[in-house]
């Protein structure tokens, strides 16, 4: 076989190889700037002793935020999540912000695509949207000492009357 | 015996694996939408 | 190189040593496995364990050191500079820094190990602050990364003494691929040796009182990322110099080996982002950078999965093989060395396409800290990895202990109950992940159990069990194997001869210094701006917390 032919066979593969991963990336722009699917970023930093004191997570609980939108503000630490339970109507969209006042923590919202980790002194700000009725369980899922698995809490979007 | 310079069996194996992962990566990416 | 009058040789002793500390490790890894497998089906046995095993979480912290951090990194430190020597026909420069590596790596275990066994290190492989452990973890793990350094020397004097006596050369593949393997590795260790050093160990001291969790992160995944190519290239050693005549075919192509190993070098550090996609405090803009990088790294797997088939193919076809795949088919399968291997290549093919979802940016949010990511390790480290060294040991035992391989046919149902349980074990939990199971969890005590997990669990239990029995059957023929076997004189297999061979080769593929200066480069570029930022700018606030 000559030497051309062979790397044209080569090119069977290797130009398939690049031209998927880049059309992967496309799509994941797209995901995360024209449909805003996108990832934490930085938000600010704080002192986890003084979260009493540092707005708004001296005040943590559900804020209404506008129309069908909600503000939560909430404090994870040993081994619970303030507020534990988050009352909403159907269809809303919440914004969370969340801090730990101790080590790091995680947090995943069953049912939507909200998945991040709550690191001492920093803000974790993200969105999920409730838009069916019913209940959407959040539990910790990073390691954080010998009762994590007791760490949740959970989102219930109310059924419009 | 002297193998084939070109050899078709990894070819084949390297297409089909393309077409699995981009089969596998597409599940996940419409998770996002779904989830 | 020559033996004593027992049939060992100096180089042999040596990867005997570390193959000892390695086997006893995975041994403790296997066991803790079971464990965490029958507990996530609703049996837990902690409780009967104790105070042996205090907790699912001490069992678990077990579990990722002596498998992630011991087994593997034994295990490498013993072959690669075996193979290293063997095919540059030539002892390892510093026989004497060769031990004193080997000793100083087993006395950091022993010190990391008295906290870890005690629980009062039950902070798991990754260690993040500010859960503070007992200050000898830290230390004991720093002097096991500083070992390594030593192994890196020696292997990169024994490589320059080789290339003196042999100018215009190149590189012999198996010692190429030590070296480069070493190098990356030790680059990639600055990250998780600065946050021991400037960190941690102040920190559990009580020097310092407070410490910066998020910068901590960043210093570990720096280390954390690469350390999993420094666990895979090893495997992939034996794969493209090894497997191939073992196939009995030859190396489809040196050069393209080289050029894998060489963008390995390159792109493994720059990366670590994309174990912190769902972090604060750094930037998106840096994220989708490692992501992009992520992806470019996917390519020299890319290469190895084509070269390394291709390979296999050229042994298959001059047994009978024909057709586009059922070539495959007249491997020879009844060989455990070459089926165990050829297997786990299978297996890791998922982990990599798994790989490629992980590190898809905004996917990510489907799949971080779920049950997905246990399913993908297993498949990466646990079997691409792990079962490869397995089949690697069914012809090193013989070599160093100078006995036949005990019962192959078992060793060969070894393999395949290894597949088998991985097949059952993984698969699950992938699904289980992607129905948002939390990972890291004592499952059988959460109050928030879904039942479409309930449903789910028992499969991982029965995958469980399976891995650990033939965890126990190969337990069984590798001590039945050093110790009872028949004796025989076994050879050292020899190495592949490639079809497009070294000398096709570019010199400047051998010249390794532009190629880390390069690397560094990369890194400072996907790096510099946050650890900066990070360093000078988040707080250090947070004191130590004993959670367990």
């Amino acid at each position: 076989m000559s030497k051309g032919s062979v790397y044209k066979a080569e090119l069977m593969w290797i130009l398939p190889s690049i031209a998927l991963p880049v059309i992967m990336l496309g799509l994941l722009l797209w995901a995360a700037i024209g449909r805003g699917h996108d990832l934490p970023g930085v938000e600010g930093t704080l002192d986890p002793a003084q979260l009493a004191k540092t707005p708004p997570f001296d005040k943590p609980g559900t804020f209404p935020a506008g129309p069908n939108r909600y503000q939560v503000n909430m404090v994870a630490g040993i081994w619970s999540f303030t507020p534990n339970a988050v009352r909403v109507p159907a269809g809303s969209t919440v914004e969370f912000a969340v801090t730990s006042r101790d080590i790091v923590h995680g947090i995943i919202i069953k049912g939507t695509s909200a998945n991040v980790m709550v690191v001492p002194g920093q803000v974790t700000r993200f969105s999920a949207r409730f838009e069916k009725p019913g209940e959407y369980p959040f539990v910790c899922h990073e390691y954080c000492g010998v009762a994590h698995h007791i760490m949740f809490g959970k989102v219930i979007a109310e059924a419009k009357k | 015996m002297e193998p084939s310079h070109h050899p078709k069996g990894a070819l084949a194996f390297m297409l089909a694996f393309l077409a699995l992962l981009a089969l596998l990566w597409a599940n996940a990416y419409l998770r996002l939408w779904g989830g | 190189m020559k033996a004593d009058s027992a049939g060992w040789t100096a180089e042999g002793r040596m990867a005997a040593a570390y193959l000892a500390v390695a086997l006893a490790a995975l041994l403790g890894g296997v066991a803790t496995g079971l464990l965490q497998a029958l507990e996530y089906s609703g049996i837990n046995l902690y409780p009967k364990l104790a105070p042996v095993v205090r907790s699912y979480y001490h069992g678990l912290s077990l579990h990722g050191v002596l498998n992630v951090l011991v087994w593997t990194t034994f295990f490498i430190s013993g072959f690669l500079p075996l193979v290293t020597g063997w095919s540059l026909g030539r002892p390892l420069a510093g026989r004497g820094l060769g031990w004193i590596a080997f000793w100083l790596m087993t006395a950091g275990l022993v010190l990391a190990a008295v906290p870890l066994v005690l629980n009062e290190a039950t902070v798991l492989f990754t260690f993040y602050p500010p859960m503070k452990a007992h200050w000898a973890f830290y230390v004991g793990l720093t002097l096991v990364v500083a070992a390594t350094w030593l192994v890196t020397l020696n292997l990169g004097l024994t490589v320059r003494a080789w290339r003196r006596e042999h100018p215009g050369e190149r590189t012999p593949l198996p010692a190429f691929m030590s070296l480069v393997t070493f190098i990356m590795w030790t680059i990639s260790s600055l990250g998780i040796a600065a946050e021991m050093l400037f960190m941690m160990i102040p920190w559990s001291l009580g020097l310092v009182k407070n410490t910066n969790p998020l910068l901590a992160r960043v210093l570990f995944w720096f280390t954390g990322h690469p350390i999993v190519y420094f666990w895979l290239l090893p495997a992939y050693v034996s794969w493209y110099t090894l497997v191939p005549r073992q196939a009995g075919g030859r190396l489809f192509s040196d050069p393209m080996a080289r050029v894998s190993f060489i963008l390995f070098l390159l792109l493994s550090i720059p990366v670590g982002f994309h174990h912190q996609y769902t972090d604060p405090g750094i930037a998106q803009a840096w994220k989708f950078m490692h992501a992009f990088l992520t992806f470019c790294v996917f390519f020299p797997s890319l290469l190895t999965f084509f070269n390394v088939v291709a390979s296999l193919e050229s042994g298959a076809r001059a047994r009978g093989g024909r057709g586009y795949f059922a070539w495959f088919l007249k491997l020879p399968w009844g060989d455990p060395s070459l089926a165990a291997q050829v297997l786990s290549m299978l297996i890791f093919v998922f982990g990599g396409i798994g790989g490629l979802i992980n590190a898809s940016y905004n996917v990510n949010l489907v799949v971080h800290n779920t049950a997905w990511i246990v399913g993908h390790l297993h498949l990466t480290v646990g079997t691409g990895v792990t079962l490869t060294f397995m089949g690697v040991t069914y012809w090193l035992v013989p070599v160093l202990s100078g006995r036949a391989l005990w019962r192959p046919r078992l060793a060969l149902a070894q393999a395949w109950l290894w597949f088998a349980g991985m097949v059952v074990f993984s698969n699950t939990l992938h699904r289980l992940g992607l129905m948002g199971m939390p990972r890291r969890t004592s499952m059988g005590a959460v109050p928030y159990m879904q039942p479409e997990w309930k449903a789910l669990l028992p499969l991982v239990g029965i995958g469980g069990m399976i891995l650990f029995a033939s965890a126990l059957l190969y337990f069984v023929i590798i001590a039945m194997t050093a110790f009872v076997s028949k004796k025989a004189a076994v050879e050292r297999p020899a190495f592949a001869e490639a079809l497009s061979g070294p000398a096709d080769a570019p010199a400047f593929l051998d010249r390794l210094a532009p190629w880390v200066g390069a690397a560094l480069v990369l890194i400072l570029l996907a790096y510099g701006h946050t650890i900066w930022h990070l360093t000078f700018d988040a707080p250090f606030s947070s004191p130590g917390f004993r959670v367990w």
